[in-house]
């Protein structure tokens, strides 16, 4: 993964990058110009400060990281509300099976909608961490 | 084989090689090939540099860290003189360690052992390489010789560079001791690896998805940063479906007080590895020990990643397991399915438990146990199943005839892999190289053992460890997709069982 964020795909999702010497290398901070919220994003770009997500942002995450310029459609909200939630009641990510079990879709469905799979693509825009242990 | 499918002349090659057997034998050629000899130096892992998570795993400064600050904060100078000082303390009192270092004759016996070095040929990336970078110091500041003719007996000072290429190599080191195993004076490189990453532990230099998993470790007591909550909701989600299936309505216990037996999966069952966990609970009801087990939400872990950075680390699980134990008057322990764990349970918790009168067994000895008592009702299955043995069962933990008990038992089609039992190949992801930014090693160190179990023509790769369920479903999506599926062995006999 590189250093540089992409640019911004459009110019509502404009940011500015904060220089924060207290950051690991690698961790970038940003200010969204349209709803003024600071976050930070690790070596992976996952949101290191989960207190900050709402919906612009897991609409930032999706465009900038999942599929560039893209928007996310119903079915993408579906299942990014569902982890969202889960994640926020239980403090970590529900198990594949349940996800397929409670949104209705299909593996490969998820597959189609998050390229980077369940965990590292549609977790990572619900503003859950980086799965540890052997995942 | 075709004639393009080669490896170059100038790369040292295999009789029968598994590399260019691969169909992503191009791919192997782009990345390591043009990078020959150094061609695993630009897979570096990790480093955590977050002080707030290195606190969280307990690596504090002046407590674990012998530093008495993080390793970014120290100058180069001030680096090397504690790994120097820390690794000849540690060569002092570690006999073996030392015997290690001096007794090697380098007859390249292990070389082509080392699957790591199989699938990068980098000399540094196999068992007697890796170690001559530590053995260059131990000569350059432990024997006189090599003070004072270092160029001559290949002794070397340490230096910022050697310090970067010990973390690189030694980061690669899956700790599979099948270089010990083959070795003629049972050199084991997987201790000097041990030791020598722990000493990077003291300074607070740890692999970052490791650290982070010795995070959720001491913290929660599992690899996964779950609490009861959370394990509860999988836990009603896989009743219903057992319930679904079976028609069964069976209770999945967890913290139910005064239980005889306390049971210990592995964190990823409920994550990504249900139908291991469906195995216990099914196998459990039919054993009828239904009302007398239970779970436990502080310890809902076999797996010990304390194993891969230091002893103090291990030790506080594996103390956290017999506290739990002891508090639930559990007179047996299960052990569910890992292979890291086993060498840690069975060499520092079984005799913690056995000091406190409790008893501990691993799940498939229990499963043979049954199957030989007839206790079990098991349907043959209509698979084709072949077993990689988990280096930690196999080399380190006894543990080689029951899987095969249990496989031939409940499968139609048991096969055995050219490379089995001690000689097995790792999965490539031991010492919890799981992370993304290792990939190309793994998906390539793996291969050899997907190879061999390919070969077999076998459906099913059966294998009772989380590591090696989490990383060869990597490797065979990238090599053969869709080919293979791999499986526990609980689940296998989940799947047989007849409630």
């Amino acid at each position: 993964m590189s250093q540089q964020l992409p640019p911004p795909p459009s110019p509502e999702f404009e940011y500015e990058v904060i220089q924060d010497p207290s950051l690991p290398p690698g961790w970038v901070k940003i200010r969204l110009k349209k709803t003024g919220k600071e976050l930070i994003f690790d070596e992976d770009r996952f949101l290191q400060n989960p207190e900050a997500w709402d919906e612009f942002v897991a609409e930032f995450i999706f465009t900038m990281f999942e599929k560039y310029g893209e928007r996310m459609t119903e079915d993408h909200w579906k299942v990014v509300r569902y982890l969202h939630d889960y994640y926020v009641n239980y403090g970590v990510c529900p198990p594949i099976r349940m996800l397929v079990r409670e949104t209705g879709f299909d593996l490969k469905k998820i597959h189609e909608l998050f390229p980077n799979g369940p965990a590292k693509g549609a977790c990572k825009v619900a503003g859950a961490p980086k799965p540890t242990g052997c995942v | 084989m075709t004639a393009e499918k080669k490896i170059p002349p100038h790369i040292p090659s295999l009789k029968r090689d598994p590399i260019p057997e691969s169909p992503k034998f191009e791919e192997w050629l782009k990345w390591y090939a043009e990078k020959f000899p150094e061609s695993s130096k630009w897979i570096n892992a990790r480093k955590l540099m977050v002080e707030k998570f290195l606190r969280e795993a307990e690596f504090e400064p002046g407590k674990f860290v012998k530093t008495r600050d993080f390793w970014w904060k120290l100058s180069p100078e001030e680096r090397i003189r504690f790994f120097v000082e820390r690794f000849r303390e540690v060569i002092r009192e570690n006999r073996a360690l030392r015997l290690y270092l001096e007794n090697c004759t380098h007859c390249g016996y292990c070389i082509d052992k080392c699957q790591m070095w199989i699938a990068t040929r980098d000399y540094h990336n196999s068992p007697v390489g890796r170690v001559d970078l530590v053995r260059a110091i131990f000569k350059y500041y432990d024997k006189l010789t090599g003070k004072l003719f270092s160029k001559l007996v290949d002794a070397k000072e340490l230096t910022e560079q050697l310090m970067e290429e010990l973390w690189i190599y030694f980061h690669q080191c899956t700790e599979c001791r099948r270089c010990a195993y083959f070795c003629p004076f049972g050199i084991d490189t997987a201790e000097v690896t041990r030791a020598v990453r722990q000493i990077f532990a003291e300074m607070g230099m740890v692999y970052e998805f490791v650290g982070n998993t010795v995070r959720s470790l001491m913290k929660t007591g599992n690899h996964m940063f779950l609490n009861a909550k959370a394990i509860k909701a999988v836990f009603d989600m896989v009743q219903e479906e057992i319930k679904e299936e079976t028609g069964k309505d069976i209770e999945i216990p967890l913290d139910k007080p005064k239980a005889k037996i306390l049971f210990l999966p592995s964190s990823t069952d409920v994550f990504t590895n249900l139908d291991t966990l469906k195995g216990f609970v099914k196998t459990m009801y039919a054993l009828g020990l239904q009302d007398k087990y239970t779970f436990s939400s502080e310890v809902f872990e076999v797996g010990n990643f304390g194993l891969f950075v230091s002893d103090y680390h291990l030790t506080r699980q594996g103390k956290r397991i017999a506290e739990v134990a002891t508090r639930l008057g559990a007179e047996l322990v299960i052990f569910g399915e890992c292979g890291h764990g086993w060498r840690a349970f069975k060499n520092y918790v079984i005799p913690e438990l056995e000091k406190r009168g409790i008893k501990a067994i691993h799940f498939m000895q229990l499963v043979v146990w049954a199957i030989k008592k007839r206790k079990l009702k098991l349907r043959k299955l209509d698979y084709v199943v072949t077993y990689h043995d988990p280096c930690n069962l196999s080399r380190a933990g006894d543990l080689i005839e029951e899987p095969r008990i249990i496989l031939r038992t409940v499968c139609k089609e048991f096969r055995e892999r050219e490379h089995n039992k001690h000689r097995t190949l790792c999965c490539g992801a031991g010492t919890g190289l799981l992370g993304d930014d290792v990939i190309p090693l793994r998906v390539w160190a793996g291969w050899p053992s997907v190879y061999d179990a390919w070969k077999t023509g076998a459906q099913i790769l059966a294998t009772p460890c989380s590591i090696d369920k989490a990383q060869f479903p990597v490797v065979i999506n990238y090599h053969i997709p869709g080919q293979m599926t791999v499986k526990g062995l609980a689940d296998l006999v989940g799947y047989a069982l007849e409630l």
